[in-house]
């Protein structure tokens, strides 16, 4: 694949030859965009095993309507876009399930994906992670999962560090300074009840 | 993200978000997604084989109903159940020629009622010995009653007997024709309310 399609060759280039039924020109475009489709579900679903089914489900969805592609929008877009719904049916699916199994109680926000799911590992340490306190780290990670789903959302998709306000923007079907609003709000929501826990910013 | 003019708890912030959101996904990826792109779709496979199967069963069940509802009525009275098998009787007024004998004429006219609601033969219970020992000659089955009202003569060579007591004449199907009538739909009069005090 790479001896054919060079470095240089587009996304929209890439489509195009998948558009012709070059199934390695779209395995190129899943290798450059795996990862931020891979969080984009991440962000939704809050569990890595959830996340990797539903970016398999949106690539396998993205090839099936390739062909209705027009190039208006930038294909990474159009792709997030699809995940993103993958994502919320995914997880709309597991609230009910999780319902069922009447785990939802602990959620004070009444979306308890992310109580009840494995936990997302972390591969990237940061360099000063052992600094911190286990316990401040543990409690924000508890925090965020009782945010509002929209704030959460929001806060997570920008710190997954793959996706640009314009993306997360056409995914949660927001205007820019909208979502800008969620993540700010987010962050104060959880400074607060930080603060309430004892922790102190200084 | 990390920043020293900002405070302890938004680095922390930072840092969670970082540690829950910087997970790669499994590096098979590009391989699985190749594979389900080679493979058919397995529900909609399964789609179309529910959906045969369903056509295949309503197919079935409506030419099961299709042959009840165009089936001839062969239902036999109970008390006739150990006489010999129902015969057809055709709606044709004409007897038949193989139980007629040649010198007998026509029916001075043809009915005056033919069964044309219904085309389909019916099928009647074969009458058992009512005319002793002369159900060979005439029967009551092939002959209209027209055909043996009392003021016909009968044919030379045909010998009639009385009608045995306790056997009414069997009468024939009429089948009125549909009539469609307009109804009458009375005026509706609407008196205004009075109060009574």
């Amino acid at each position: 694949m790479t001896a054919a399609h060079p470095v240089e060759v587009t996304d929209l280039e890439l489509v195009r030859l998948a558009q012709a039924g070059d199934s390695e020109a779209f395995g190129e475009l899943v290798e450059r965009n795996r990862r931020a489709v891979f969080r984009a579900a991440l962000a939704a679903v809050g569990s890595a095993t959830e996340a990797d089914d539903v970016a398999q489900e949106a690539f396998v969805t993205a090839w099936r309507k390739l062909s209705g592609f027009r190039g208006e929008s930038q294909f990474r877009t159009w792709l997030l876009s699809i995940t993103w719904r993958k994502a919320i049916d995914r997880r709309k699916s597991l609230n009910k399930w999780l319902k069922l199994a009447a785990f939802a109680s602990r959620d004070e926000a009444g979306d308890s994906m992310f109580d009840v799911v494995d936990q997302v590992p972390s591969n990237e340490r940061a360099p000063d992670a052992a600094l911190e306190s286990t316990e401040l780290q543990r409690d924000i990670r508890r925090l965020v999962r009782t945010l509002p789903r929209k704030l959460r959302d929001a806060l997570l998709l920008a710190g997954s560090g793959e996706h640009t306000y314009e993306e997360i923007s056409r995914m949660l079907d927001a205007p820019v300074g909208t979502v800008k609003w969620r993540v700010a709000e987010a962050r104060r929501v959880l400074k607060r009840k930080l603060t309430a826990l004892g922790y102190h910013d200084a | 993200m990390l920043n020293d003019t900002r405070g302890r708890l938004d680095n922390a912030i930072d840092r969670a978000v970082r540690g829950m959101m910087h997970v790669d996904p499994a590096p098979d990826l590009r391989g699985r997604v190749a594979d389900r792109l080679e493979k058919p779709r397995p529900r909609g496979t399964l789609k179309y084989s529910f959906a045969a199967a369903a056509a295949l069963i309503v197919a079935v069940l409506g030419s099961v109903a299709l042959f009840r509802a165009f089936q001839p009525n062969a239902a036999v009275h109970p008390g006739l159940s150990d006489a010999p098998s129902s015969r057809t009787v055709s709606a044709d007024p004409q007897p038949r020629a193989a139980q007629t004998p040649s010198s007998m004429p026509a029916p001075a006219a043809a009915p005056t009622i033919r069964d044309t609601a219904v085309e389909r033969p019916r099928v009647l219970p074969r009458p058992s010995v009512i005319f002793n020992g002369a159900r060979d000659r005439v029967s009551a089955a092939n002959v209209r009653p027209q055909a043996i009202s009392s003021s016909m003569e009968a044919p030379a060579g045909i010998t009639t007997m009385p009608m045995p007591e306790g056997f009414a004449p069997i009468s024939p199907i009429v089948i009125a024709p549909i009539s469609l009538t307009p109804i009458a739909i009375p005026p509706l009069a609407v008196t205004p309310l009075t109060v009574r005090k």
